[in-house]
């Protein structure tokens, strides 16, 4: 009965994208890409087709667009342009570092959760909404946080000198962005960690390996392909997000401008943010 | 089959003799409140296997793990080749496990995975080839060398696991249930090349199973454990013959032992109700006490004269077993076993007598 009405499913997911009656019935084995065609026809018009166009008419072909442009001549002049790169590496340094640093945050977290979850022990619900939490906030207020606690005259600065101001340095960045990604990366991170059998572990310690050893041969390992995984959507994101950089380059004209925020006036970037 | 029980704990050259293998001496081990293993001893002699029995939950699991150094001991030593070993780190041990679904690294070949101990330990490349190639030949893996072991069977798995602990050379190794994640059907096959394999090595083996089977073809001596407790502690046949209470015989041999008395030449057994002439019974001498009456399944039979020799019982279950009926009856509060040729007619109640020489009465004076 259960095949029955997953076939059932699938029918009308291929009705409701337009492809017919014909395969409603009597097709018990419909071909597996039909169910991926609906989403194969949404990536393809959102992203396969302005891609396809907009290379078309950079290389001069079909119909060029009323203002002319983007050729393969504005391509190089963006590329070439000293702000456009340096923002590029900005955004590249800051994404990359920011969940490298959560990654070796994350997985000793996940390691012990996993651990815990295996033993019963369900202490950690208001640990684990406390640190899924960032994911719900905009970048805007994370960088307003960062502000509050390391600004000029952030709460952090009181205790040590060396803290006013960090929020418009780099590491000040990278360091609201760690918190921007965690979230990000512990979620899925932890599904993998579960899966992770214990016994593994277990047989490898007896076998005489110590415990970094584990770690390194048996743990890392395995938990690798997920950490990538994770590490490349949570870089993505980062790169792409706009509110916290925005928010703390408002606090200084010098300060380091990163691609979002680098997008001129009038190409689409959202509006500014109301500076504090 | 016996090893001196005292073991020499101040022996400052391990490296020259080891007298004994394993011991577990008082062993209890807690899960927060509850308490898992609690007072259990056993020791198991360098070459010998020891099979830990026991139903789900009685604490056998707990034992090796305690063994193997992954749970914390409450109270109790656990030695090792005349060392004190209870509070050593699983790493330092010198003990092989094969976990229960045999933990094969995943990402590693096969060859890799025997030889992971031997890396652990920085044996020189040389030797540890030779080793892993010694093992692969022990555990006919040799072919398959640098497989991946997702592409391997789980027979296959468990020599992988079984070589990998092997390779370290440890002196004493640990099997949780080595073939409860493996067919049925092969099970028989797969248990007998386990037993060729155990036999070849000179390490004390201890296996935990819940399989009776298992327990009495691969281990020369059982250790019986229920509710974190040890029941009984001997070699196959004397559980066999002459278990201590009616759980051992219910549970490794599914016979029945009912508690019985001596008089005028009849065994008087179920309050009264059943006197059997000594003479229809096997009698054996009994290391544990009391009269009693043991009852396999073959041990009773369905007759047709209700003599003062026959039990009359009621019938509450019948289950055809292919070259039989077997009935499970009730006379007052006791359920007994019998069974009957499958054309048998059998109704509601039935007279029992016993099939001559068949039923042991386990006698302590005899």
């Amino acid at each position: 009965m259960p095949s029955r009405t997953a076939a059932g499913g699938r029918a009308a997911v291929v009705t409701g994208a337009g492809v017919g009656p014909a395969t409603r019935r009597g097709a018990p084995h419909a071909p597996a890409w039909l169910a991926a065609l609906p989403a194969l026809v949404v990536i393809g018009l959102f992203s396969a087709y302005p891609v396809l166009v907009m290379v078309a008419n950079s290389l001069g072909l079909g119909q060029p667009p009323a203002d002319g442009g983007p050729t393969l001549e504005h391509y190089a002049r963006a590329l070439g342009s000293v702000t456009v790169r340096e923002a590029l590496l900005n955004s590249l340094y800051i994404a990359v570092g920011s969940v490298l640093i959560t990654l070796c945050v994350a997985v000793p977290v996940v390691l012990r959760q996993a651990d815990d979850d295996r033993a019963g022990r369900r202490g950690g619900a208001a640990t684990d909404a406390l640190l899924t939490l960032p994911i719900a906030l905009p970048g805007i207020i994370i960088g307003f946080f960062a502000i509050v606690l390391t600004g000029r005259t952030g709460l952090l600065g009181l205790a040590w000198d060396g803290f006013s101001g960090l929020a418009y340095t780099f590491s000040g960045l990278l360091i609201a962005y760690l918190y921007f990604s965690l979230p990000r990366v512990l979620g899925p991170l932890r599904g993998a960690a579960a899966t992770l059998d214990p016994s593994l572990t277990e047989s490898a310690r007896t076998l005489g390996a110590s415990r970094p050893r584990v770690f390194l041969t048996v743990t890392l390992p395995l938990l690798l392909p997920a950490a990538i995984e994770t590490s490349g959507t949570a870089i993505a994101v980062a790169l792409g997000g706009y509110g916290t950089v925005a928010t703390l380059s408002e606090g200084c004209g010098s300060c380091r401008s990163t691609l979002p925020t680098n997008s001129p006036p009038g190409t689409g970037s959202p509006p500014r943010p109301p500076s504090r | 089959m016996s090893t001196p029980a005292a073991v020499p704990t101040t022996d400052p050259t391990p490296t020259a003799v080891r007298p004994a293998g394993l011991t577990v001496d008082d062993l209890t081990v807690r899960y927060g409140s509850t308490t898992a293993v609690e007072h259990v001893s056993l020791d198991v002699a360098p070459a010998e296997t020891v099979a830990v029995i026991g139903p789900s939950g009685c604490g056998k699991s707990t034992t090796l793990r305690a063994v193997a150094g992954l749970v914390p001991v409450a109270e109790g030593a656990v030695g090792l080749a005349g060392r004190d070993i209870t509070g050593l780190s699983p790493a330092r041990r010198d003990i092989g496990l094969v976990p229960q679904n045999y933990a094969v690294f995943p990402h590693m070949s096969v060859a890799a995975n025997i030889g992971y101990g031997l890396r652990a330990r920085g044996t020189a490349t040389p030797r540890r080839e030779e080793r892993v190639r010694e093992m692969l030949e022990l555990t006919h893996l040799s072919d398959l060398a640098e497989r991946r072991p997702d592409q391997l069977s789980g027979g296959q798995r468990q020599r992988v696991a079984l070589a990998r602990a092997l390779a370290i050379q440890p002196d004493a190794l640990l099997l949780d249930e080595p073939l409860a994640a493996l067919d049925p059907q092969l099970r028989g096959g797969l248990r007998r090349e386990l037993a060729a394999m155990l036999a070849a090595t000179e390490c004390a083996t201890l296996i935990v199973t819940h399989d009776q089977r298992e327990a009495l073809s691969l281990g020369s001596r059982i250790a019986l454990l229920r509710d974190g407790r040890l029941v009984q502690f001997d070699t196959p046949q004397r559980l066999w013959d002459d278990p201590v209470d009616a759980f051992v015989a219910d549970f490794l041999a599914g016979a029945v032992l009912l508690d019985a008395e001596v008089a005028d030449g009849h065994a008087v057994t179920l309050d009264g109700r059943w006197r059997i002439p000594v003479g229809d019974l096997a009698v054996r001498p009994t290391g544990h006490g009391a009269v009693r009456l043991l009852l396999r399944h073959d041990s009773l039979t369905v007759t047709d004269d209700a003599d003062a020799a026959a039990l009359l019982a009621e019938v509450t279950h019948s289950e055809f077993t292919g070259d039989g009926v077997h009935l499970t009856v009730r006379a007052g509060e006791r359920l007994l076993g019998v069974r009957v040729p499958p054309d048998a007619r059998i109704g509601r109640s039935v007279s029992l007598a016993v099939a001559p020489g068949r039923a042991t009465l386990l006698s302590p004076r005899a």
